[in-house]
């Protein structure tokens, strides 16, 4: 019971990681990003397979994961910032779309759909494993709140806010609006990229499907449940659809991981997200 | 950067510039110079072409041909960040401001933007206290009246030390109040540096500009002292008559 109190609450952790740093993609560069999850998968495919494949350390692995995925978050934003934001979120989808095509195919590579198994977690001496997973992720859960905080705060994030409000304003006063973006992007990958490498650790085992285009909509919803303009509200998002699942689990719906039910919570998540975000568009034009 | 003699750090010298619409000739070979550390004024009857001629000096749009130079470089067809970061800044007929973000954070804007980081504490509030604006300083820009609204985008242009100014109408939908606050603005802006002044409000004009140059369909009509200018025929009959 312990030990499944201590996944959950670092499964919210992650997941926590993961709503701040599309937070301030989504609510302050104004970019709608459906890659947040996939990025998340390649964080945790270059920890798993690095750490498995490679014997790479499992702290050199998250390194990697960090660097590794808010590089290929840079070169996904390098080419996309400047559309519009429906050609943004349906470039962003179809690179969800395309990696988890990759990561199933490539078997050479990322042992296709067999997945990662066996996947090593940070330890030290004979701790419990699960414990210490469950402090990793609530000290890096901690300092990303603290991080993103002060990006929020910064003379960088107000500048992303007036470019998501009036890019050609800021770019007349020198501000260079596609670098900017690029930059956010980047940091918001590095971002989903810890998530990926920690949710890697505490799954054990990942494969492509994980990563499918409802996990970057999930994490989405998280954004947007807890208001875009706070980081404190991502984590709020993030603690309520993991938390809410988890309970429901309890409640002896024995169906969170596959069945209708989820589908269904699922369903509803897009739903709101895309009314909440219309709606949100409508209201400050 | 190219360094100007003096205090005053550049002049700009538009040649020949046109720029058309389909078959709307809005700017149609249009030349005329604002010397360094002067105030031009730019009169004109509405839809004469001065704010394309600012979207041009600004870099918004590409010239369909002509010259502008500035500091030995011709700033024509630039991308804006590149002439804004060379000191060239503009304001528009509309506020522009961030609805979301306070005045003061919308003021660092101007700053922030061409990467001078966040403004000192002293240097932000002497600039809000020249606009008015310090009681509102941590108001969201958004919920201000107007006429607030376009003194914040006044005094966040000035947040990005200019060398050349282009204001596009900055006392169209002001009280007679909000416009003594940007007069005098623009009066200790023009005490180093270079104004272009685009406004229908003559009276303010023949106050604060050396110079002013009359546009009218697109093309230049005429140009030189106010006092002049306020007499001549041919301009009272397109523009006061
Ligand atoms: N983007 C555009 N597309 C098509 N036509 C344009 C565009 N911008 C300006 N024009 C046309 O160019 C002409 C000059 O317009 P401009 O806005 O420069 O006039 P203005 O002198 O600033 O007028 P006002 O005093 O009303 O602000 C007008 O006929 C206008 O309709
Ligand atoms: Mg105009």
């Amino acid at each position: 019971m312990i030990v499944y109190l201590y996944e959950v609450v670092a499964l919210a952790c992650i997941f926590a990681i993961a709503s701040m740093s599309l937070n301030l993609v989504l609510g302050r560069a104004g970019l709608f990003s459906l890659a947040h999850g996939v990025l998340l998968g390649i964080g945790a495919y270059i920890y798993g397979l690095l750490t498995t494949q490679a014997g790479v350390s499992p702290a050199v692995g998250v390194v990697a994961a960090v660097v590794g995925t808010a590089v290929l978050g840079a070169a996904l934003a390098a080419v996309s910032v400047h559309l519009d934001e429906e050609q943004f979120a349906v470039t962003t989808l179809a690179f969800n779309l395309l990696v988890v095509i990759v990561l199933t195919n490539w078997a050479s590579l990322t042992r296709g759909a067999y997945g990662v198994a066996q996947i090593p977690r940070l330890s030290i001496g004979d701790a419990d494993p699960q414990l210490m997973l469950l402090l990793a992720a609530l000290l890096l859960a901690a300092l990303t709140f603290v991080a993103f905080r002060a990006l929020a705060k910064s003379g960088f994030g107000q500048l992303l806010v007036a470019s998501a409000s009036d890019p050609d304003m800021v770019r007349a006063l020198g501000g260079p609006v596609w670098s900017l973006r690029v930059r956010a992007f980047a940091i918001g990958s590095a971002g989903a990229g810890l998530a990926g490498a920690l949710f890697a650790m505490q799954a054990g085992y990942i494969a492509p499907p994980l990563f499918e285009l409802h996990l970057s909509v999930l994490i989405l919803a998280m954004v947007i449940l807890g208001g875009t303009r706070s980081v404190g509200g991502a984590v709020l998002g993030a603690v309520v659809l993991i938390g809410i699942p988890e309970a429901l689990r309890f409640a002896a719906f024995n169906a969170v991981s596959a069945g209708p039910l989820r589908q269904i919570v699922f369903g509803l998540l897009i739903i709101v997200t895309i009314y909440v975000r219309l709606h949100s568009k409508t209201s400050r034009a | 950067m190219t360094a100007a003699s003096g205090s005053a750090r550049g002049g700009v010298e538009i040649r020949r510039l046109h720029k058309s619409f389909g078959g709307v000739r809005a700017v149609w070979d249009v030349s005329f110079t604002v010397p360094a550390g002067k105030t031009v004024g730019l009169i004109g009857p509405n839809g004469s072409g001065k704010t394309t001629l600012l979207n041009l000096l600004a870099g918004y749009y590409k010239p369909d041909a002509g010259e502008i130079l500035y500091g030995g470089t011709d700033l024509a067809g630039l991308p804006p960040e590149r002439i804004a970061r060379a000191g060239v800044v503009r304001t528009w007929q509309d506020p522009r401001i961030v609805p979301d973000l306070t005045v003061a954070e919308n003021v660092a804007i101007g700053a922030l933007a061409r990467g001078a980081g966040m403004p000192n504490d002293a240097a932000r509030r002497a600039l809000l206290a020249e606009s008015g604006l310090t009681a509102v300083a941590d108001t969201p820009a958004g919920s201000l009246p107007y006429g607030q609204q376009k003194l914040v985008a006044i005094a966040r242009s000035l947040a990005a030390s200019p060398a050349v100014l282009l204001l596009d109408e900055p006392l169209a939908g002001l009280s007679a109040f909000e416009r003594q606050h940007v007069v005098a603005l623009i009066q200790q802006f023009r005490t180093t540096g270079t104004v272009l002044l685009v406004d229908h409000a003559f009276g303010v004009i023949a106050q604060l500009c050396d110079h002013v140059v009359v546009l009218n369909t697109g093309t230049k009509l005429t140009e030189g002292p106010p006092g002049v200018i306020s007499k001549d025929p041919s301009v009272i009959e397109v523009y006061f008559g």
